[in-house]
C-alpha cells in the first residue's frame, strides 16, 4: 500500500511491520522473522502501560447512533481487565488519524479509500517496533469500505463490531493468531474457540470476551507485579529431533481451560499464565483449517512439521498457583 | 480404569450363579421331600452330607459380623467435556475396596446387614479426538469413596444349607471426597444391589463372596467444593464391587 511504502524503513534499529491482515492473534505472541534470520517477539513495554489510541471520528460509517464507540471501548476494556496482566489501551479521543504513519500516535482508523474495494480483511496493524521486539508505535487501518459491521449480537447483516474489536486489539497488544479454535458441525466457530483464533468469526458470530487461552497469552506478556501464575513447559520431538511448530495444547476440564502453544524451532514450548489446576495434554500439528501462514511469522518457515501424528500426553499436570512444570518431554510419530 | 474383560465375565458369572440357585434350591429342596419321605436310616445321613448338614447351630446363631475385601469399579462417567480438541470423560476408576457388616437374621430366608465400606478408586480421564480416535486413559486425580449401606439380604435356600446364594438390596450414604482442591466433596443417597454366596466353612464361620452395584446421583445438587466442571447436571455413578469376606455368626 502507498502509505505503507511512505512510512516503512525508519532507521537500522527500528523497522515498520505490518502485522496480519486481520484477523488476527491468540496464545502465540508475534514473532518477526528478520532476514538474517533472528526472530523477535512484539511487545509493549510494560512502563508504556496504558496506552493511549486515538480513532477516526464517528468510527464506522455504518453504525451511526454512537453504539460503536461504546462497543469500541468495551474491547478496549475487555484486555484492560484481565486480572493478573498489566495490559490496558484506552481511547484518549477522536481525531482525524493516519494509520501506518510515524507520527507517536497510535492511530486508529476507519478507512473508506477506494483502494480498498474488493478487499475483504477487517483490519492491519502497523507496528513501529525496534530491534529486540518492542512496540515503539501501533496503528490501525480498519477496513471501513469493504466490511459491514454492526453492535446487534447476532444481526445477519455486518460483522459483530465489538468482537472485531476485541481481535483486533489482541493483535495491537502483540498476540498472533492462536490455532486455539475449530469449527461446529454448522461450520461456525466453536464456542470454546480463542477470540484471537486465527480464522475470522462470521456474520451473526460473536465473541466479546477472552477465553482462558486469551487470558494465558496476554498474563504470559505482560505479568502483573505480583501476579502468580503456573506454566508447563518440555520438548516436543519426533524419532529424537525437535519438531518445530508442534502445536501443545492444555486443558483442565474442572475450570475448562483450555490453552495452546506452538513449539519453536529448537521442538520447545512453553505455556504461561496458567491457573492452578490440573492439566490433560495434547500435540498436533497445524493442519487445516489453521495452517501455518495463519499464525504468521517464524511459523512461515519452510522446516515446521505438520506431518506428525496428534497424540495425547499419558499424564495429569498437576499445578499449583506460580508453579512450573518443565521437562515435559513427548515424542510423537 | 474401566472394567477389564476378565473382571466383567467375574461379574457376570456370579450374577448368573446367583439366578442359576434357585433352580439348585429347587432341586435340593426336592432331595429333602425325596429324603423325608424315606425312613430315617443311614441313606438319610449320607444324602445330608452331600448336600451339607443342616446345622442347628448356625441356623440359631442369629448375628454376624465380618469383613471383606475386593474391587470396586466405576462404572459411569462423571462427565463428558468438550472442546475443539479434547473429548475428555472423567469416570471413577478402579481399586481396592475393603468394608465391614454386622447383620441379624430376622427370619427364615432374611437378614438385615449394616455396612461400612471404603474405597479409592481415584478419577481417570479418558481422552478421545472429536472423532473417538487416540484413546488415552490417564489418572486425573485422587478421590476416595465410602458407603454405609442397611441392606436386606434374600437367601434363596431356607434352610441353612453349606452353599447358599442370595441377593441383596438395600439403601445408604454414599460420600466422594478428594484431597485436590476443586474435586467434589458428596455426600449423596444411594442404591446397593446384586447378590452373593455364603459358603458355610465351620460352625460359626463362613466364607462369602459378593457382586453387587452400588448406584448413588451426584450433581444434582451443587454443594460446596463440587466440580464446577465435571459434575456439572444430573449423573450417575455406578460403581460395581465384587468382594470376598469372612463371616462370624453367634
Amino acid at each position: 500500500m502507498k502509505r505503507l511504502a511512505r512510512f516503512l524503513p525508519v532507521g537500522l534499529a527500528v523497522i515498520f511491520v505490518a502485522m496480519a491482515v486481520s484477523p488476527a492473534p491468540g496464545y502465540v505472541p508475534n514473532t518477526i522473522d528478520f532476514a538474517d534470520g533472528e526472530a523477535v517477539i512484539t511487545h509493549w513495554a510494560v512502563s508504556d502501560f496504558p496506552i493511549p489510541v486515538r480513532v477516526t471520528p464517528g468510527l464506522t460509517t455504518d453504525i451511526n447512533d454512537g453504539s460503536d464507540r461504546s462497543a469500541f471501548e468495551s474491547a478496549l476494556a475487555t484486555w484492560s481487565n484481565v486480572e493478573g496482566s498489566s495490559a490496558g489501551v484506552f481511547l484518549e479521543r477522536e481525531q482525524d488519524v493516519e494509520a501506518g504513519v510515524v507520527d507517536g500516535i497510535n492511530a486508529i482508523e476507519f478507512s473508506n479509500d477506494p483502494a480498498f474495494d474488493g478487499s475483504q480483511f477487517i483490519a492491519i496493524t502497523f507496528m513501529l517496533i525496534n530491534g529486540d521486539g518492542r512496540i515503539i508505535e501501533a496503528d490501525m487501518l480498519v477496513n471501513d469500505r469493504e466490511i459491514g459491521f454492526t453492535t446487534s449480537a447476532g444481526s445477519n447483516v455486518g460483522l459483530d463490531f465489538e468482537t472485531a474489536m476485541v481481535k483486533e486489539f489482541g493483535s495491537f497488544l502483540g498476540l498472533a493468531n492462536s490455532p486455539v479454535g475449530g469449527f461446529e458441525s454448522d461450520q461456525t466457530i466453536d464456542e470454546t474457540s480463542a477470540v484471537m483464533y486465527a480464522l475470522a468469526r462470521g456474520v451473526g458470530e460473536t465473541a466479546r470476551t477472552l477465553r482462558a487461552d486469551d487470558v494465558a497469552g496476554i498474563r504470559a506478556m505482560y505479568a502483573a507485579t505480583g501476579a502468580s501464575f503456573a506454566s508447563i513447559s518440555g520438548t516436543i520431538t519426533r524419532a529424537g529431533n525437535p519438531v518445530f511448530g508442534a502445536h501443545v495444547v492444555v486443558h483442565d476440564p474442572i475450570a475448562d481451560v483450555l490453552v495452546g502453544a506452538l513449539t519453536l524451532p529448537d521442538g520447545t514450548f512453553r505455556i504461561d499464565g496458567l491457573p492452578a489446576g490440573r492439566y490433560l495434554m495434547e500435540v498436533l500439528p497445524l493442519t487445516a483449517p489453521v495452517v501455518p501462514a495463519r499464525i504468521g511469522g517464524i511459523y512461515t518457515r519452510d522446516d515446521v512439521d505438520t506431518t506428525f501424528q496428534r497424540k495425547f500426553f499419558d499424564v495429569t499436570v498437576r499445578l499449583d498457583a506460580g508453579q512450573n512444570a518443565s521437562g515435559l518431554n513427548l515424542e510423537v510419530s | 480404569m474401566r472394567p477389564t474383560g476378565a473382571a466383567t465375565r467375574i461379574t457376570i458369572s456370579m450374577l448368573l450363579l446367583a439366578l442359576a440357585m434357585p433352580g439348585l434350591a429347587l432341586a435340593q429342596q426336592t432331595d429333602e421331600t425325596t429324603v423325608e419321605a424315606e425312613p430315617a436310616d443311614g441313606q438319610n445321613e449320607e444324602r445330608e452330607s452331600r448336600y451339607g448338614n443342616p446345622d442347628v447351630g448356625w441356623k440359631d446363631r442369629r448375628f454376624h459380623v465380618g469383613g471383606y475385601y475386593g474391587r470396586l469399579t466405576g462404572g459411569t462417567s462423571l462427565g463428558l467435556i468438550d472442546n475443539v480438541f479434547f473429548r475428555t470423560q472423567i469416570n471413577m476408576g478402579t481399586d481396592a475396596a475393603i468394608g465391614v457388616r454386622a447383620g441379624w437374621v430376622f427370619a427364615a430366608r432374611f437378614d438385615i446387614e449394616l455396612e461400612y465400606g471404603k474405597s479409592s478408586p481415584g478419577l481417570v480421564a479418558t481422552l478421545t479426538d472429536l472423532q473417538g480416535q487416540g484413546k488415552t486413559e490417564v489418572p486425573f486425580s485422587d478421590l476416595d469413596m465410602t458407603w454405609f449401606t442397611a441392606a436386606v439380604n434374600y437367601s434363596m435356600i431356607e434352610r441353612p444349607r453349606r452353599v447358599v446364594p442370595y441377593l441383596t438390596l438395600g439403601f445408604g450414604v454414599v460420600s466422594v471426597s478428594s484431597e485436590d482442591e476443586g474435586i467434589v466433596k458428596s455426600r449423596q443417597p444411594g442404591l446397593i444391589f446384586g447378590g452373593g454366596v455364603r459358603v458355610r466353612l465351620v460352625d460359626m464361620i463362613a466364607l462369602r463372596a459378593d457382586a453387587r452395584g452400588l448406584r448413588s446421583g451426584f450433581g444434582s445438587k451443587q454443594e460446596e467444593g463440587d466440580l464446577p466442571g465435571v459434575f456439572v447436571g444430573d449423573f450417575t455413578a455406578s460403581n460395581f464391587i465384587w468382594t470376598v469376606g469372612l463371616d462370624i455368626r453367634f
